[in-house]
């Protein structure tokens, strides 16, 4: 067999090995998730209107804002000993029918099992309204 | 010197490769791992836990579960003897049971006369799905062991009556594999124009249904008490969850095995007799379990363990792909597939950021480069070393064992054995009771979702539904609580609810009932456990 004839066959698997290797160096989908404990960070914050840990949200206390992880921009809210975490995501990230949403986003909560919809509407109404005052803004990172 | 070491190394991967002690040795390190995993409870899981449970059902009592077909009687009868020891017992015996189809299946690749007939059993015995489910027990392990077991009788020892026998008990030992029936008895019958399988795999339903029948007073029990309800329980917000994208489906074929994709590059036309049913029913699975999820056809939620019933058969075919690659006789397709498999793993990397499924390209791209450089031996250890590299590359595509589901099991379990005392605990946790172990009586709360099937699956009439009621309520990851006897008011005042952050939890605790009936103790990012509020 020729050098040429022999080049000509292993050029295929040899640029898909190097496509493949350039794709793990560079993964298209990876956004970097942050430490579970990173402060929410300025695009993120801007978007929730400013809101910052021990604020009031429809007579919830903000327990803590948190950078975007896994797409989802969580907020934790507590009263009276019970917690529960809103989550946004944008609009049709996520199965399922949001019980609050925006032009451009979807709130979902998870909660402990004793926090009923009903009583964290007033936490997500008072996070939508913000969100929808402040959604005009670019996407924050890793949403 | 150099050519000694070059020698000994080419005796090496002949040894690995097609050596008659390497799949036993194999088997013996699966039999190691997977014990040391069951004693570390390392991959507890709960689908896992219903094997024993099944079985412990099936010893306590025998006709309402032999003839409740949502408990795979077939699976339950083989662990029924080990139950007596428990979960851990029948873990065991299910590890032994996985591993002794590992040097069957090389078996079958020698009796097929493959140049390299260690390499589908190597792809068995790393598969990263198969090494978990084995000391997890899940049942789709058994599904495997029952498809290479039949694949021995059928083209290894060409006991075809035998193989039929088996072949038509299969669908009790994993529903999925009613797929496998079809394909063989239709080749066997359209094909081959033979009649013994179709009239083995006739013996079992028949006899199954006919005792059946006796026992609930209605020929047409399995239909009326089918082993799977026909579409999702209603209202269950699961579904919501379940959807199929790229990387689901690319990362569950690799999962089942990295070698996977080869499987495509087994050459058609030089497959000998019922080589195009393995072929044919490798790729029947893997279009089934990505569409019934889909469909929402038979309550079939996604996972990828579903698409493990392909691997015995794919592995098979990985064979005599990298057969032929190293022959040179599967250039056309070689090519298309590399291209395929990059496209598939770049979506799939653009989906979740994974980039698993891209080494596993690196590998096909190795293997194919040193088949075409001439270097035949030299393309199958590089299949060897990508099989090897799969349980470190996958291991958490799973989705089964307690790492990935309930992480907070440890955290959990700590504190309940420093503070519980002597209270007694409630749980929506599947694995809390054995995690505790026999030192602390753990009541299960019963999701209406499980409720529902098994009052929709059972016969009430003739008192079917009555004892696995009984049953259920002595042991089902603890001591059952049903759901219409859960409220606050039923509960002792000193009760621990531990309770695990799921969708279908408002189902059973309804917040109209049990808004601020709960006190926060411990929060686990996942799982709370709280008391009565006074």
């Amino acid at each position: 067999m020729s050098a040429a004839s022999l080049l000509r066959r292993l050029a295929p698997p040899a640029l898909i090995a190097a496509a493949a290797l350039a794709a793990i160096a560079h993964p298209p989908g990876r956004h970097p998730a942050p430490p579970e404990d990173a402060p929410c960070p300025a695009d993120a914050t801007a978007l929730l209107g400013g809101l910052s840990v021990g604020d009031d949200l429809g007579g919830w206390r903000v327990a803590a804002t948190h950078a975007p992880r896994e797409r989802a921009l969580a907020v934790d809210v507590a009263r009276a000993g019970v917690a529960a975490t809103v989550e946004i995501v944008r609009r049709g990230a996520r199965p399922g029918e949001p019980p609050r949403r925006t032009a451009r986003y979807d709130l979902f909560y998870r909660n402990a099992p004793a926090v009923t919809c009903e009583a964290l509407v007033p936490a997500l109404d008072a996070l939508a309204r913000r969100v929808a005052a402040h959604e005009a803004g670019p996407v924050p990172d890793g949403l | 010197m150099l050519s000694r070491l070059a020698r000994a190394a080419e005796r090496a991967g002949d040894a690995l490769l097609a050596g008659r002690l390497a799949p036993w040795l194999l088997a013996a390190g699966y039999v190691a791992y997977g014990l040391r995993a069951v004693l570390r409870d390392r991959f507890l899981d709960d689908e896992g836990l219903l094997t024993w449970i099944f079985a412990a059902w099936l010893r306590g009592d025998p006709l309402p579960t032999l003839f409740f077909q949502k408990c795979k009687p077939v699976t339950a009868a083989l662990y029924a003897l080990p139950s007596l020891g428990g979960p851990r017992a029948v873990l065991v015996a299910h590890v032994l049971v996985a591993a002794a189809a590992i040097p069957l299946l090389a078996r079958v690749a020698r009796a097929r006369g493959q140049r390299w007939p260690n390499l589908p059993a190597i792809a068995l015995a790393l598969s990263p799905l198969y090494l978990v489910g084995g000391p997890a027990g899940i049942s789709n392990v058994d599904g495997v062991v029952g498809g290479v077991v039949f694949l021995h009788l059928y083209m290894g020892a060409e006991r075809r009556l035998a193989a039929g026998v088996l072949l038509g008990a299969l669908p009790w030992v994993r529903f999925e594999l009613a797929v496998l029936v079809v394909v063989f008895v239709a080749y066997d019958l359209l094909v081959e124009r033979r009649r013994a399988l179709l009239a083995g795999a006739l013996v079992f339903p028949l006899a199954y249904a006919l005792a059946g029948a006796l026992y609930h007073h209605d020929p047409l029990w399995w239909i009326h008490y089918p082993p799977s309800l026909g579409g999702a329980v209603p209202g269950n917000p699961v579904w919501d969850a379940i959807h199929v994208s790229p990387s689901v489906a690319v990362n569950a074929l690799a999962a089942v095995t990295p070698l996977a994709a080869l499987a495509l590059l087994a050459p058609v036309r030089r497959l000998a007799g019922a080589e195009r049913a393995v072929l044919a029913y490798a790729l029947a699975n893997w279009a089934l379990i990505l569409l019934l999820p889909v469909w929402r056809i038979f309550n079939f939620g996604y996972s990828p363990r579903y698409a493990l019933q392909s691997l015995p058969f794919a592995a098979l075919m990985v064979g005599r792909a990298v057969e032929a690659l190293a022959e040179a006789r599967a250039r056309a397709g070689e090519t298309a597939l590399l291209v395929g498999a990059l496209a598939a793993a770049w979506l799939a990397a653009r989906g979740d950021g994974g980039t698993a499924a891209l080494w596993v390209v690196l590998g096909y791209a190795a293997i194919v480069l040193l088949a075409r450089a001439s270097f035949a031996r030299g393309a199958a250890v590089a299949a060897l070393a990508l099989a090897a590299a799969g349980p470190l590359l996958l291991h958490g595509e799973t989705q089964v064992g307690r790492e990935g589901k309930t992480p907070w099991l440890d955290g959990v379990a700590g504190w309940l054995r420093a503070h519980r005392g002597a209270r007694p605990i409630y749980t929506n946790a599947n694995l809390l009771s054995t995690a505790l172990g026999g030192d602390a009586e753990v009541r299960f709360l019963v999701g209406t979702d499980q409720w529902y099937e098994l009052t929709h699956l059972a016969n009430p009439h003739n008192g079917q539904r009555a004892a696995l009621e009984r049953l259920l309520r002595r042991s089902f990851y603890g001591r059952a609580v049903l759901p219409s006897e859960l409220a606050p008011a039923s509960l002792p005042p000193d009760a621990l609810l531990v309770l695990v952050d799921d969708v279908r939890l408002p189902l059973a605790m309804p917040p109209t009932v049990w808004a601020g009936r709960t006190r926060t103790l411990a929060d686990f990012h996942g799982c709370t456990i709280a008391e009565l509020a006074p």
